[in-house]
């Protein structure tokens, strides 16, 4: 899954549960715990929650292959879907050469923060993720995000995923193999890309990074980068070779020929008649061909401008100059989080250290500062603008840099989200471009005094990237509108804030984005990618904007789309256009200094930094003049292809249908347990909204028991508002042991209801209310109780961790219970319940952080039930769950760094990687106790954890334990008594 | 010679009983009819790859009979006389008799690998895909293994003429076979890899290839000619008359001169074509990934018309005199006036149509993917 760049298509969910753990785990969780009257499990009772604030009320468009699921907000947008679903039905089928026999469902989002309330997965969905395609029931999740033609991007790259998936399902059916590992994930990913959008400017600059950074992964070994959004561009790279060398069909064939081994090395092997280490060797070398003769016409980024930023992600400057210094501030994910800093401008050399100003990702104010998507700007009263989601909307804020503070912020009414806001030259206005509710895109200008919003385009075409000209007449921006815009191109246009209206600025069939005026207004500098690769274009305007009208077309109907006229302008030798970078991967974001240098960012090495480029207008002199971009005056303006008419289609509200999403059956045998056997059932609707879990267990071990062993357990959970309500009841019966219980046997049958309201993506609060008849008999001792137990719990958790590759590393986590238990029937029992669970990381350096978990758990009453600890989660060196007692604390200090970062082994017949072995120096003290604490046991050493298969984490720890008897002197290091030998323990599991 | 109607009344329910053997087991029809009008002994009938046949036929046609095979149906059902013969997509093969569609046994590799088979009187010649001694040569009369032999990894088919087997193989070699002793007499060798069926007239064989080179050899495989196209090709060639038609993955339907390759026509077409088309008279008919049937004047290669059904051209046609048999994805097989395209007939299925059919005696085949074959009456006298 992507990390960094932008829009990532997935195909299957490849997320780590116990890292992104949603609200929707909490209520499961609850009711998993409450079924099993278990205290909760200390791995899982975390996790960051998922917000639906919006109550969409969902409808669905039925045409010839689709359902597709959409609000009224979006429809002309989700007709535009429609069609374009249609078409590409039609092109997807040619090419495989099949068709899908079921309707497929598409479920559209009109912005990415709508989509990030999707329950269709049960998963937080980072903002990387472009769209996903899901198994479970056929599901393609597509949001908009103002741009029509990367929606349409991402809708076919789903559909190759659809194809795909029915294409490989029939031919395991039609050869009767049943366990089989399907095609490698680079093969599909890099397939649903090549299919969807060919060879796109953005694959262009990863591959060329990667052939000429030397950091290219053969096939043989890409599933050391698996799963990594370099993976998902090699794997364009491989189908755009495999199609321009041996043909398109090829491609087909390899699909087609999956039947023939496990090993997909093996089915290269019978398709292209070469092993995979020589099509390997074809393939790169057909890259290094193709990409080294660059060099000679186009350089690195970092050998011919200063490099200003090294570490992590650096993007999206903006100049700042206070009083004599000059200062650049950037977002970051150098620390994991995105940050926004502050940094002197110095020399490459010196290296400087850059300041937080705005610490993202961790409170509901920054949940996101959209790293890769919106930019920055400073005015000359040093006052910082940008945009920030927070909760669910964006919010435009304003820092004062000198004070360190936010004085402003600004939620609008109609606007989801928002993009790139600049400064007018007074300061007194704002622009930047807004994402409506309906998915719609248009620039908008904020009056910072009056608080009015101004909205200066309204129609379906995106524009985006707005900058003022020094003089506040002109909005130079960026915008699909112009005749190639169909194709998925963005050209340059003025908007005239006096007269308003829109001129052309460039035409052409390239992409022309993020213009920036130059201080004395005499360029605009803007990122291109006319020569297959973005860099920055100059066009001089030499300080004035003189336009040429042009006559008015006589079908004015054309223009129907379109809020203004059209006029040629800068369409001519007077307004000489020039090439000025000749990077050979991407460059983005130029930001003008005042001494006309220019700044911006720079891919090299997988990574984006800020650099300077010194005396960029000078080099704007000698870099050769272009050829101007020229005006078809019979273009006309374009127009969204729609369903709406054609065909057969039918709207209706939407009403949830069930049905199945997992069945499975489990028998098991237990030495002491006996054989089990049961199922498991979820059903859910289509939008995921609605969830109902049935299960059904025997534990009988002769046939008189088979009737009183049933163990059945329904529940329903509504995730469709805000608040997350789950309501069920139970029977359990049947023999359980515990070292504190021994032998029982133990009916519950009754009813909960439980429920989950989170306050912010990072905090919540939760409550839950169980009642049930409980007929317990302790074998050991002959006695038999009956009650009508009563369980309230609330709690309040928080989680703005940020995880590593084995645990956190950063951030709080949080989770504070209160309960009561009680015998409303017979008094017999009688509880209270306290759980503090905290835990904060300390991060000392970038991979190295301090865990503190400060920990206890108490259950005060008439048959108070005990909790266990020992074990690798918590007290290590002791054996799992070995102490118990109604109440038990504990105290962790662990010390977490990397140990090795990567290792490979390689045999004959494939390869393991292993990446991010970690270590731990931990301090452990705690114990369990019933009435009174006489001791405390702990242990201290060193361990490793290692992550597998992307799921699980080894641990191995070694150490030794200690005691401490005399609690008064717990300062006194004699006191202590420690083992002589020492322990090892190897178990899985997340770090604390 | 076929001596079945001495076995005629407990012939038919021995055979349900009998084992196979291709390796393992027995399998045993001694009841094979010579007459060509009962046999479609190979992929598309003749060496030429015809499929064309004399009939007339009567709509709507009658359901003779429908059965499951125990797994995917493969492309190619042949006829022997008074049986129908297939194989499966993982390595068995099965058989009915024709009239009543009664189970005359299953053979089952254990390969797990896609078998074909055809006929040469009196063997059977089935071919799996890979594996050693994939190619089979089984005595009918003798019910007996008569050789085996390993010849490569074949996506194709093989063609029977005369006494040889010709096989063009994923490596790139033409092989010819001899079918008395299932040695490989001769070898020609290709850079590209051969995905499609050869034909043969007139001691010319033709074959495309993934890289879309046509090529053509003599009887004693060498070269004499290639002819390129857009794109890979993986349909089998139909020879008509000093003619070949074949169309590509370019999307374009060829005819070319048989014994110089040169091209005497092409109509590009909207979709890819993967299958091979069907001749009869002046008429050539074929489908493509556009949903649609085109029929082609021979000579000239005009559209003379088009029948668009709901998904892809899931097969090769069948003709007859006066009709168009084809099979579609979207689980529908059409009968189609062979002169102006009109549907006389349709059969929806519950599975894709994607075995090209056959017709012999007065029966009509073709199979679906629900693993079902049909069998349907031309004519109801």
């Amino acid at each position: 899954m992507k990390k960094y760049l932008p829009k990532m298509r997935i195909m299957k969910v490849r997320h780590d549960i116990f890292r992104i753990l949603s609200r929707f785990n909490a209520v499961a969780v609850t009711v998993v715990c409450l079924l099993a009257a278990q205290s909760a499990l200390g791995q899982f009772y975390f996790g960051r929650n998922k917000v639906i604030y919006n109550h969409f009320e969902w409808h669905v468009l039925q045409t010839e292959h689709f359902d597709i699921y959409f609000y009224p907000q979006m429809r002309a947008l989700a007709e535009i879907g429609a069609s374009y679903a249609e078409e590409s039905y039609l092109v997807l089928e040619a090419k495989f050469n099949h068709n899908v026999s079921q309707r497929i469902p598409l479920i559209f989002y009109a912005t990415h923060s709508h989509f990030q309330e999707t329950n269709t997965l049960p998963y937080l969905i980072p903002e990387g993720v472009g769209g996903f395609f899901e198994f479970l029931k056929g599901r393609v999740v597509v949001p908009a995000d103002g741009s029509v033609s990367d929606f349409k991007h991402v809708l076919r790259h789903e559909l190759v995923h659809v194809f795909t998936y029915a294409k490989i399902q029939r031919i395991m059916k039609d050869h009767r193999i049943l366990n089989h590992p399907g095609l490698p994930l680079w093969f599909t990913e890099g397939i649903a890309e090549y299919w969807s959008s060919g060879w796109d400017t953005q694959a262009e600059m990863v591959i060329r990074d990667a052939v000429i950074n030397d950091y290219l992964f053969p096939l043989e070994r890409i599933y050391e980068i698996e799963g990594s959004f370099l993976m998902y561009k090699e794997g364009q790279a491989v189908m755009k070779y495999i199609a321009e060398t041996y043909g398109e069909d090829k491609i087909l064939q390899l699909m087609e020929n999956i039947w023939m081994s496990n090993q997909f090395s093996e089915i290269i092997k019978y398709t292209f008649g070469i092993d995979l280490k020589e099509f390997d060797q074809r393939w790169i070398y057909a890259l290094k061909k193709d990409k080294y003769p660059l060099l000679a016409d186009y350089d690195a980024a970092g050998r011919v401008s200063d490099k200003i930023t090294r570490k992590g992600f650096n993007i999206k400057p903006a100049y700042y100059q206070q009083a004599d210094s000059q200062q650049i501030v950037f977002i970051s994910n150098r620390t994991g989080y995105s940050n926004i800093y502050l940094a002197p401008l110095l020399d490459e050399d010196d290296n400087p250290e850059a300041e937080i100003l705005v610490a993202g990702e961790r409170t509901s104010d920054f949940e996101s500062l959209h790293l890769l998507n919106s930019n920055l700007d400073v005015n000359a009263n040093g006052e910082l603008v940008f945009v920030a989601k927070s909760g669910e909307k964006d919010v435009l804020y304003i820092y004062n840099i000198k004070k360190r503070a936010v004085v402003e912020q600004h939620l609008f009414d109609d606007l989801v989200s928002m993009y790139s806001p600049q400064w007018s030259p007074d300061g007194r206005h704002i622009t930047f471009a807004g994402l409506a509710f309906s998915g719609r895109r248009d620039i908008y200008i904020f009056h910072r005094q009056s608080k009015q919003l101004l909205r200066l385009m309204d129609d379906a075409y995106d524009d985006r990237d707005p900058s003022f000209s020094p003089d506040g007449r002109w909005l130079a921006f960026s915008s699909d509108r112009g005749a190639f815009g169909k194709d998925g191109y963005y050209n340059l246009f003025l908007y005239d804030c006096i007269d308003n209206r829109i001129f052309y600025l460039t035409h052409g069939a390239f992409s022309d984005q993020m213009p920036k005026w130059s201080f004395d207004g005499e360029y605009i500098a803007f990122v291109s990618d006319r020569d297959g690769i973005n860099n920055i274009w100059v066009l001089q305007t030499n300080g004035t904007m003189a336009l040429q009208p042009l006559p008015q077309p006589s079908d004015s109907s054309q223009f129907s789309y379109l809020s203004s006229s059209y006029f040629a302008t800068a369409l001519s030798e007077h307004y000489p256009l020039r090439q000025v970078t000749f990077f050979i991967t991407g460059v983005s974001d130029p930001e003008w200094t005042n001494e006309g240098d220019l700044l911006f960012s720079a891919f090299e090495n997988f990574s984006f930094n800020i650099h300077r480029f010194n005396d960029f207008t000078e080099e704007i002199k000698i870099a050769p003049v272009a050829e101007n971009d020229t005006l078809d005056h019979t273009h006309s303006s374009w127009a969204f292809k729609t369903i709406d008419g054609k065909g057969s289609t039918k709207q209706f509200k939407y009403r949830p249908k069930f049905s199945l999403d997992i069945a499975q059956s489990q028998i098991t045998q237990d030495p002491i347990f006996g054989t089990s056997g049961g199922a498991q059932l979820v059903v859910s609707d289509m939008l995921g909204n609605y969830q109902y879990y049935f299960l059904l267990y025997n534990n009988a071990r002769t046939r008189d028991e088979f009737l009183s062993s049933f163990n059945v357990a329904v529940s329903r959970v509504d995730l469709s508002r805000r608040t997350n309500i789950a309501v069920g009841a139970y029977h359990f019966a049947g023999r359980y042991y515990n070292r504190y219980d021994y032998w029982f046997w133990e009916r519950r049958y009754g009813g909960y209801t439980a429920l989950s309201y989170p306050l912010s993506k990072f905090t919540r609060v939760e409550a839950s209310l169980n009642v049930r008849h409980s007929d317990k008999e302790w074998y050991y001792t002959s006695y038999r109780r009956k009650a009508m137990l009563v369980s309230n719990f609330f709690s309040f958790v928080r989680d703005n961790s940020l995880w590593g590759p084995t645990g956190p590393l950063d951030g709080t986590r949080i989770n504070i219970t209160l309960g009561n238990t009680l015998d409303i029937a017979h008094a017999r029992v009688n509880f209270a319940t306290v759980i503090f669970d905290y835990r904060r990381y300390f991060r000392l350096s970038n991979p190295v952080a301090h865990a503190v978990r400060l920990w206890t758990q108490i259950n005060e009453g008439k048959e108070a039930t005990p909790f266990f600890m020992g074990g690798s989660w918590d007290l290590r060196g002791y054996r799992l769950w070995r102490l118990w007692g109604t109440k038990l604390a504990l105290v962790s200090n662990e010390l977490r760094f990397p140990f090795i970062d990567r290792f490979s082994l390689k045999f004959p017949f494939g390869g393991l990687a292993f990446s991010s072995i970690r270590g731990a120096v931990f301090l452990d003290v705690g114990n369990a106790w019933d009435d009174e604490l006489e001791n405390m046991l702990g242990s201290m050493g060193f361990g490793i954890r290692f992550r597998f298969g992307g799921m699980l984490v080894l641990r191995f720890d070694v150490g030794r334990k200690f005691e401490l008897t005399d609690l008064n002197h717990f300062y006194d290091y004699q006191k202590y008594d420690v083992d002589d030998k020492w322990f090892t323990q190897f178990f899985f599991g997340w770090d604390f | 010679m076929i001596r079945l109607n001495k076995f005629k009344y407990f012939a038919y329910p021995m055979l349900v009983c009998i084992s196979v053997q291709f390796g393992c087991s027995k399998f045993r029809l001694k009841s094979v009819s010579g007459s060509a009008e009962g046999i479609w002994p190979q992929l598309y009938k003749t060496a030429a790859r015809s499929s064309c046949d004399t009939l007339t036929c009567s709509f709507p046609l009658k359901a003779q009979w429908q059965n499951r095979a125990s797994s995917a149906i493969g492309p190619t059902i042949i006829a022997l006389d008074h049986y129908v013969l297939f194989g499966t997509l993982d390595g068995s093969l099965e058989g009915y008799t024709l009239e009543k569609g009664e189970s005359i046994g299953k053979i089952n590799i254990r390969s797990k690998v896609p078998i074909t088979c055809a006929y040469l009187e009196p063997y059977l010649i089935a071919l799996r895909r890979t594996g050693k001694g994939n190619l089979i040569c089984y005595d009918l009369h003798q019910a007996e293994t008569r050789w085996s032999a390993s010849v490569g990894i074949i996506f194709g088919e093989p063609l029977i003429h005369d006494s040889w087997i010709f096989l063009a193989a994923a490596d790139g070699r033409i092989l010819r076979v001899r079918t008395a002793d299932g040695q490989i007499s001769r070898r020609a060798r290709s850079q590209a890899r051969f995905l499609a069926s050869p034909a043969l007239l007139n001691d010319v064989l033709v074959v495309g290839d993934d890289q879309g080179v046509v090529s053509a050899f003599d009887a004693s495989l060498e070269p004499l000619w290639q002819f390129e196209t857009g794109a890979s090709i993986r349909a089998t060639p139909v020879l008509d008359e000093g003619r070949i038609y074949i169309g590509s993955t370019d999307g374009v339907f060829y005819c070319l001169d048989l014994l110089s390759g040169e091209s005497l026509w092409q109509t590009p077409v909207e979709g890819r074509i993967f299958h091979t088309a069907a001749v009869c008279d002046e008429k050539i008919v074929f489908g493509a990934t556009d949903h649609t049937v085109y029929c082609l004047d021979r000579r000239s290669g005009k559209i003379q018309w088009t029948f668009k059904s709901k998904s892809v051209i899931g097969t090769s046609p069948v003709l007859t005199k006066d009709t168009a048999f084809i099979g579609s994805l979207d689980k529908t097989f059409y009968a189609l006036d062979l002169n102006t395209g009109a549907q006389k007939w349709k059969f929806t299925a519950k599975g894709r149509i994607r075995s090209n059919p056959i017709i012999t005696h007065n029966y009509l085949l073709f199979a679906a993917e629900n693993d079902y074959v049909y069998c349907f009456k031309l004519n109801a006298w």
